[in-house]
């Protein structure tokens, strides 16, 4: 008796009490057990075919089961580097905040006036002023907050932090059909 | 054995999925998977007129426990008592005895970054000194950021900030009247536990910045003349507003007391007016005859040159008026009339006038009714007017000297642009620009009303200016040609007026062939003198010279020089 006898041996009695006494509870599992006996029963060669055909279809679905997690958890760490992002970016904010607050600070009218004093510097006065054309200059008038360069374009979002899988496979397929440069 | 135990997963899954509970781990799901976050914007900061920084923000700290980590309540509660002073037996004991279903205990809040940092190395040696023998541990203990407001010039201009509480309200001045624009929108989002989830947080664009008018030199200079005025003086209270009265920006507005922003809950005492320049009205006296003149002139009652005979008395409504040294001045013309700052002139043009012409003239100058000008808390003044219950006919002369009328400085200086400015009255204003969503909007000039022609508006800046030269008035300032006006009036009580207390007002503009400033001063019951020329108007000197320095204005002899160039 090799090995699928003895695990079927209880089976078989069972299906053949199932018989009698209506649908045995293992009766799938004892069809199963069955068409393996079958297999053993077939030649050598087509017992071949079909484990060969067998690994294929599992080593199919383990490299798209691969991908699909490769995938997945590239996406997840997408995910959570935007989320660091975030919070740098809040961060960053708050430093920026901090900054010009503390700049303003050494730079008050009260600072800079004893800065000035203890330089050795006096308030100017009406007796000390003169005063003269310069030709081509024009004082400025009014305050403008707004830079007059434009604004940097916002940089394109990576694809691979919005994409699907299936975009992402068809991405892979297209750059792996594009010829080297 | 593998291909067993796979089919067994799967199995185990489709079953979860499709059970009676899924719907319950879904719902569990759903409701852990993701936290509500509010972010709230960054407040708008407010800048002088020259971009320098009034108001900023800075990062403070919540200081709080997780309840389940503490593993060390004594060191928590001592490590608090120590750094930043809270009572260790409350700390102890509200950790110990939390109120109930509460995770998350706040111990203290807006804690300076300074401390925190202290607070934050502490945790992370005794955490590395834990791992090592077990000794105290700070386990538990977290902080939150948030901003808080910072005004890097603390009492510089605080009459016309205001400040902004903890709550991130705006209270008086600029923080209250633009709170809403500066305040800008919170923003509800949700953020995902699932990285797979995770996108950007939606934009919270921070409130508007502000430009004010203000000129920090300009009010730094005025406040540190307002600090010598008060010494010098002894006065109860006192008020400087320097404007320009062509825009009617205000380039620079104190008055007593000024508070350090940064600590405002400290130095405010809400017994006492915030910003005098504009809440306060009182009876102003002489500077009010300048508006009566102007009505006189612009109706064509009289001329500069028109004379009369000054006896020392003029009977209106059953009542006399005197004039303030109850002497008589003889035949005066009505440049003498404003030099001499003469009641009687006054009340005998108000009476001539007539009474609707009179009224007439000062509402469409605008007493009575508040400027609008943009800061909170502005008061109306009262200008009794013909049908009022308490007016009487006696009104119509003292009010025509300032008395029995009741102004704010504000409401006088925008009155007194319409004779600086060819006869345009200006809306007084401190917001110069707004700069939102990467765009700056600047406040457009307003012109509130126009009392008077131009024409009497110059002849009567020329006539206040030959006043002054004619007179011997420490406000001249070499150099300058200048428009200005003394005022004495003492205070009403319950027993009617007490001369020994009084209200010493200034206002003057210049030069007057192409103003660029107007000041306007106010000292309260100063005990120094009794007369706003002793009192006031040396102000206004050291004010207008350092004044021309800073602007940059040259003497008028210079300017129409450069301008010939």
């Amino acid at each position: 008796m090799n090995i699928v006898d003895k695990f079927l041996s209880p089976f078989s009695r069972s299906r053949d009490a199932g018989k009698t006494a209506g649908t045995h509870p293992y009766q799938a599992v004892a069809d199963l057990a069955g068409s393996l006996r079958s297999y053993q029963e077939m030649p050598i060669h087509i017992q071949r075919e079909g484990l060969a055909m067998f690994v294929a279809g599992v080593m199919l679905l383990g490299l798209v089961a691969g991908m699909y997690l490769n995938v997945t958890a590239s996406a997840a760490i997408a995910g959570r580097e935007i989320q660091i992002l975030e919070t740098e970016i809040v961060v960053n904010q708050r430093i920026n905040a901090d900054l010009q607050t503390k700049i303003a600070g050494l730079l008050s009218s009260q600072r800079l006036a004893e800065r000035a004093r203890a330089a050795g510097y006096e308030s100017v006065t009406r007796d000390n002023l003169e005063y003269m054309v310069v030709p081509g200059y024009f004082p400025a008038t009014g305050l403008n907050l707004i830079p007059p360069v434009a604004e940097p374009a916002r940089p394109a979002l990576l694809p691979e932090y919005s994409e699907s899988l299936l975009d992402w496979v068809s991405r892979q397929l297209d750059s792996a059909s594009k010829p080297l440069q | 054995m593998f291909a067993f135990l796979a089919a067994t997963i799967i199995v185990q899954m489709v079953r979860i999925q499709t059970s009676a509970e899924a719907s319950t781990f879904k719902e569990q799901a759903e409701k852990y998977g993701w936290t509500p976050t509010t972010l709230f914007p960054e407040r708008g900061q407010i800048y002088d007129r020259h971009g320098y920084l009034l108001a900023g923000n800075k990062t403070v700290y919540e200081v709080g426990v997780s309840l389940s980590e503490v593993k060390d309540v004594r060191t928590v509660a001592m490590t608090m008592s120590s750094i930043l002073g809270l009572n260790y037996d409350q700390v102890y004991n509200v950790i110990q005895a939390p109120p109930a279903n509460v995770m998350y205990l706040v111990l203290a809040d807006f804690v300076s970054a300074e401390k925190a940092d202290e607070l934050k190395e502490l945790k992370k040696r005794m955490s590395e000194q834990y791992a090592k023998d077990g000794d105290p541990t700070l386990a538990g203990l977290g902080f939150k950021a948030h901003f808080m407001r910072s005004y890097p010039e603390k009492t510089l201009a605080s009459n016309v900030m205001g400040f902004s509480t903890r709550e991130n309200h705006g209270s008086y001045g600029v923080e209250q009247t633009y709170d809403s624009l500066l305040a800008g929108m919170p923003v509800q989002a949700w953020s995902p536990e699932d990285p797979n989830l995770a996108g950007e947080l939606p934009e919270t664009p921070r409130g508007s910045d502000l430009i004010l008018t203000i000129d920090r030199e300009i009010q730094a200079m005025v406040e540190e003349q307002l600090k010598r005025g008060m010494e010098e003086t002894g006065s109860k209270s006192g008020t400087i507003v320097v404007m320009d009265p062509t825009t009617g920006e205000i380039l620079a507005m104190a008055s007593t007391p000024q508070i350090d922003l940064n600590d405002f809950y400290n130095s405010l005492d809400t017994t006492i007016p915030y910003n005098r320049a504009i809440s306060e009205q009182y009876e102003p006296g002489s500077v009010f005859k300048i508006l009566t003149m102007a009505a006189a002139i612009d109706s064509n009652l009289v001329a500069p040159n028109s004379t009369y005979l000054d006896v020392g008395f003029y009977e209106i409504g059953g009542a006399y008026i005197y004039n303030w040294d109850k002497g008589a001045w003889g035949p005066q013309d009505m440049v003498g009339c404003l030099e001499h700052s003469l009641n009687v002139c006054m009340a005998r043009l108000a009476d001539q006038m007539g009474r609707d012409t009179f009224y007439t003239y000062m509402r469409r100058f605008g007493i009575g009714h508040p400027t609008g000008i943009d800061l909170a808390g502005e008061a109306s003044g009262r200008l009794k007017s013909p049908g009022d219950d308490d007016w009487t006919e006696v009104d119509l002369g003292t009010n025509s000297f300032g008395q029995g009328v009741a102004v704010t400085p504000i409401q006088m200086m925008a009155a007194a642009s319409a004779l600086a400015n060819g006869g345009r009255m200006v809306y007084p204003h401190v917001l110069y620009g707004m700069v939102s969503n990467g765009y700056q909007y600047n406040t457009p000039v307003q012109t509130l009303d126009t009392p008077v022609s131009p024409q009497t508006a110059r002849t009567v800046s020329e006539m206040l200016a030959t006043a002054m030269e004619n007179g011997e008035l420490p406000s001249k300032v070499e150099g300058y040609r200048i428009a200005g006006k003394t005022g004495t009036a003492q205070i009403p009580g319950p027993d009617g007026y007490d001369p020994k207390r009084i209200n010493a007002s200034f206002v003057g503009w210049g030069p007057i062939d192409a103003p660029k400033f107007m000041v306007y001063i106010w000292f309260e019951e100063p005990t120094s003198h009794e007369w706003a020329s002793s009192v006031a108007a040396p102000v206004f000197h050291d004010v207008v010279e350092k004044l021309v320095v800073l602007m940059g204005l040259p003497p008028d002899d210079v300017r129409h020089q450069l301008l010939g160039q």
